[in-house]
């Protein structure tokens, strides 16, 4: 198993740690884990060509340091994203690397249950761990990250879960919470 | 008494060709014929030219009515629109403001399902909520491949829901009010039966590609896994 942890909210406060304590949580699994902190990363916005697509399959045409994640991205059976909330979704950086992640999707349509999705280039069925991290409890923004959460892992094949922590809440033991991730997958 | 001011936001990176463009522009059209003043910037080509994402972000600030336009990216915001909200939200918070703007969003997917869109509108209003905005509604529609065309004058063809909607919505908002729920569910009707955008989408992907194989002089493998 492959593990993939991105991180939207950088070396600052809680975000550093949460990283810290996943990776620990992996390791401690025997899962090698790839580790990001975006908001140090140039990742230029998605241009919206599908060159991806139909001109240089499977590879962007920017070049830059989306070039390390995709890799990782393509093998991955784990995937552990961090990132502060806003108005509900996720923050700008761990956003203007999912906008870069088509190219692991095939053009194609197909459907899933009554929608149409696009089948995964790779074949991979991961699955997603999204952690949220809010200043304090907000009903409305957590339903509508759940959902957010929901949503992409149906367009990502990916069976997922979120988890949203307060300040403060990152120092108690959340690690439990992440232990359905793996229920069914082999080490 | 000065005309209110409607500000639209492009969050595509597609520009002239971009379907939220295009149906940004013509509810647009609608508001300034009903006396409104109107102005339009594009989020992505503003991106590397600092002075003009700063008029941007004044445009977006003196605005009565604020409307963004973009496709879902992600089932989300397309990344440099998140950065811009953030921008908007922390001059809001500094400078107190004491008026209320309204905010709309018009977000359109490139999946047959309108109801893709939803968790983005969700977001949308959210941040109106939180941010002093009076959230106005909001219009979202499927298969918005096929809205990146021109369009006609008068509502017609396969477009006739979605310009009228359009036109619905305009007349609500330059009156003040709120997009009708009714209206946000004309814009969402399928353009056209499902499995038809269905089998359109996948033979243009292959049309796509062989255009540019051609091109390139060589048959390309649109499967290729170039990172297994
Ligand atoms: C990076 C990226 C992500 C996308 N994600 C979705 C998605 O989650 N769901 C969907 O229905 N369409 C998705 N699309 C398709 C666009 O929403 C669609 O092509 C839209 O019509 C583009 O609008 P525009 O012409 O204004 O750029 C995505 C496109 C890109 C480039």
């Amino acid at each position: 198993m492959n593990a993939l942890i991105l991180n939207g909210g950088g070396a600052a406060k809680p975000y550093r740690d949460i990283a810290d304590r996943a990776e620990a949580w992996l390791a401690v699994r025997k899962i090698p884990a790839a580790y990001f902190d975006l908001t140090g990363m140039e990742i230029k916005p998605c241009r919206g060509c599908f060159a991806c697509w139909t001109k240089t399959p499977g590879l962007c045409f920017q070049q830059d340091a989306m070039g390390s994640i995709l890799p990782h991205l393509a093998k991955a059976d784990v995937i552990l994203w961090i990132t502060p909330i806003a108005y509900g979704g996720y923050g700008f950086h761990l956003k203007k690397a999912l906008d870069r992640s088509i190219p692991v999707l095939l053009p194609f349509f197909v459907k899933i249950g009554a929608e149409v999705h696009h089948p995964m280039r790779y074949g991979t069925e991961a699955r997603l761990a999204a952690i949220g991290i809010l200043p304090a409890a907000d009903a409305e923004s957590e339903r509508i990250f759940g959902e957010l959460v929901r949503r992409n892992s149906i367009n990502m094949h990916a069976r997922a879960l979120s988890l949203v922590l307060h300040a403060g809440e990152e120092n108690a033991s959340w690690e439990g919470r992440l232990e359905p991730l793996l229920a069914g997958k082999e080490n | 008494m000065s005309a209110a001011k409607a500000v639209l936001l492009v969050g595509s990176p597609r520009g002239h060709q971009s379907a939220s463009r295009r149906l940004g522009l013509r509810l647009l059209q609608g508001l300034s014929s009903r006396g409104m003043t109107v102005e339009t910037h594009s989020i992505y080509g503003d991106l590397d030219a600092p002075e003009k994402e700063e008029a941007l972000i004044a445009a977006a600030l003196s605005a009565d009515l604020l409307i963004f336009s973009f496709p879902l990216y992600v089932d989300h915001l397309p990344a440099p629109v998140i950065r811009t909200l953030d921008r908007i939200a922390s001059e809001r918070r500094e400078n107190l403001p004491t008026f209320r703007p309204r905010l709309t969003a018009l977000v359109q997917c490139g999946f047959p399902e309108t109801h893709q869109n939803r968790t983005a509108l969700d977001i949308m209003r959210r941040f109106a909520d939180l941010n002093g905005f009076t959230w106005a509604g909001g219009l979202a529609l499927g298969m918005g491949g096929a809205a990146g065309r021109p369009m006609p004058e008068k509502p017609k063809g396969m477009l006739r829901n979605v310009l009228s909607a359009l036109d619905q919505a305009a007349a609500a908002l330059a009156g003040g009010g709120t997009i009708p729920e009714e209206t946000s569910m004309l814009m969402g009707k399928p353009m056209m039966p499902k499995w038809l955008y269905f089998l359109g989408a996948n033979w243009g992907w292959k049309q796509q590609a062989r255009k540019n194989g051609k091109k390139a002089g060589r048959a390309l493998d649109l499967r290729a896994r170039p990172y297994a």
